[in-house]
């Protein structure tokens, strides 16, 4: 019992530690609908996902599994680009306006759509190892282990409970302070994901890998650790990390910021413009 | 965007390149009891397949860390996972849904 409440504990953790990261990182924002429609869409998913797992892997030649992992990873990058190219703009737009103004700006919602995505492939991506994980225990297991389904249950609710506490704890930090640096943490998790995303289809052969192993960083952290599998999830830290990996990581985040920048150039030098016109 | 196109191109381009090489195929099986063989020893920079057959009345889940892969077998079904060319070393590979279910792939130098 213990070891299927620690298996499903760690599934539920992974996707709740992306989930508080990204609620963090876009506090002040009004994003509660957009949470909790994620995690509902995500669960959905999840349940239909586990009962076509043998069909995803037979279609496209054995790579499926590969493919849809890649694909979905790649979706949630776009739209966490898109979540912080949108923030670091009307972010800026909110801070000059009236408090009413903000409320308003905050309620219409536009672009929140995207933290919806983020999420609900978070829950998809764990969500379905759990219920796969979950229903096969049921299917297999006697009266008398239902033990492992009440292990299972308390592992998801345990996770939900830290995940909570950890996302209580991050948001403790200053409003301010979040602000300023949750460009930086939305860009650097868009950029682990792609970085995932490409070495699955480099390990398949659809990319190639450009080196298979740049350096070797197991001495410092290991992918094996408790440690190195958080890194993984949340900044995509792999200790032997592929030439491809590598070059995406870093170009995601160099593509971010380079459009952040740009878009925040052009609306300085739009209001430059406006001042000089009524005058 | 220059710089954006260019790393598009770059992207693109060698996407395109064939890149099938031929893979080193190593059978594995997943019993009750865990992984048959425990240990697998595969020659240094080669690419490899591992084909694995889920003889277990449950769903597993085949992964690892160090080698990079993560693929769900379910029961009596069978998976093959990719990974390398790897480095001379020891890697290791679990089922992901059972804990204590283990096995090493031992890289050697040619």
């Amino acid at each position: 019992m213990i070891a299927v409440l620690l298996i499903v504990f760690r599934e539920v953790l992974e996707a709740g530690l992306i989930i508080s990261i990204v609620s963090a990182a876009c506090k002040g924002l009004a994003i509660r609908a957009q949470v909790i429609s994620g995690i509902v869409i995500g669960l959905i998913g999840a349940i239909m996902l586990a009962k076509f797992t043998s069909l995803v892997e037979s279609s496209l030649s054995g790579y499926g599994q590969e493919i849809f992992t890649a694909v979905i990873l790649l979706t949630a990058t776009l739209m966490l680009a898109w979540q912080t190219i949108w923030m670091s703009v009307k972010g800026r737009e909110m801070a000059e306006k009236n408090r009413q103004h903000v409320k308003s700006l905050l309620l219409d919602g536009k672009g929140g759509f995207a933290i919806t995505i983020v999420i609900a492939i978070a829950v998809l991506r764990e969500g379905s190892e759990v219920v796969l994980f979950l229903y096969s225990l049921f299917l297999s297991s006697s009266l008398t282990e239902n033990s492992m389904l009440i292990g299972g249950l308390s592992g998801v609710l345990l996770g939900i409970l830290v995940t909570y506490t950890l996302y209580r704890g991050i948001v403790m930090i200053p409003l301010r302070h979040i602000f300023s640096s949750s460009n930086i943490i939305l860009s650097v998790i868009a950029a682990g994901l792609s970085s995932q995303a490409v070495g699955i289809l480099a390990n398949i052969g659809f990319l190639p890998q450009w080196g298979s192993q740049i350096w070797n960083s197991s001495f410092l952290l290991s992918s094996n650790s408790w440690a190195g599998v958080l890194a993984h999830s949340v900044i995509g830290y792999t200790a032997t990390p592929m030439g491809i990996q590598l070059v995406t990581w870093c170009a995601v985040l160099l593509v971010i910021s380079f459009t952040t920048y740009r878009l925040k150039h052009t609306y300085y030098a739009n209001k430059e413009k406006q001042y000089a016109s009524h005058e | 965007m220059p710089l954006r196109n260019l790393l598009l191109a770059i992207l693109f381009s060698s996407a395109c390149l064939p890149a099938y090489a031929e893979r080193l195929v190593l059978q594995l099986t997943l019993t009750p009891t865990g992984f048959s063989p425990k240990q697998l020893t595969v020659p240094a920079n080669k690419r490899i397949q591992i084909k694995l057959v889920n003889k277990t009345q449950q769903v597993a889940e085949l992964e690892s860390y160090d080698m990079k892969f993560e693929k769900i077998a379910v029961p009596n079904g069978d998976i093959s996972v990719f990974t390398g060319p790897l480095k001379a070393g020891k890697y290791t590979f679990f089922n992901d849904y059972s804990d204590h279910v283990t096995g090493t792939v031992i890289v050697k130098k040619p």
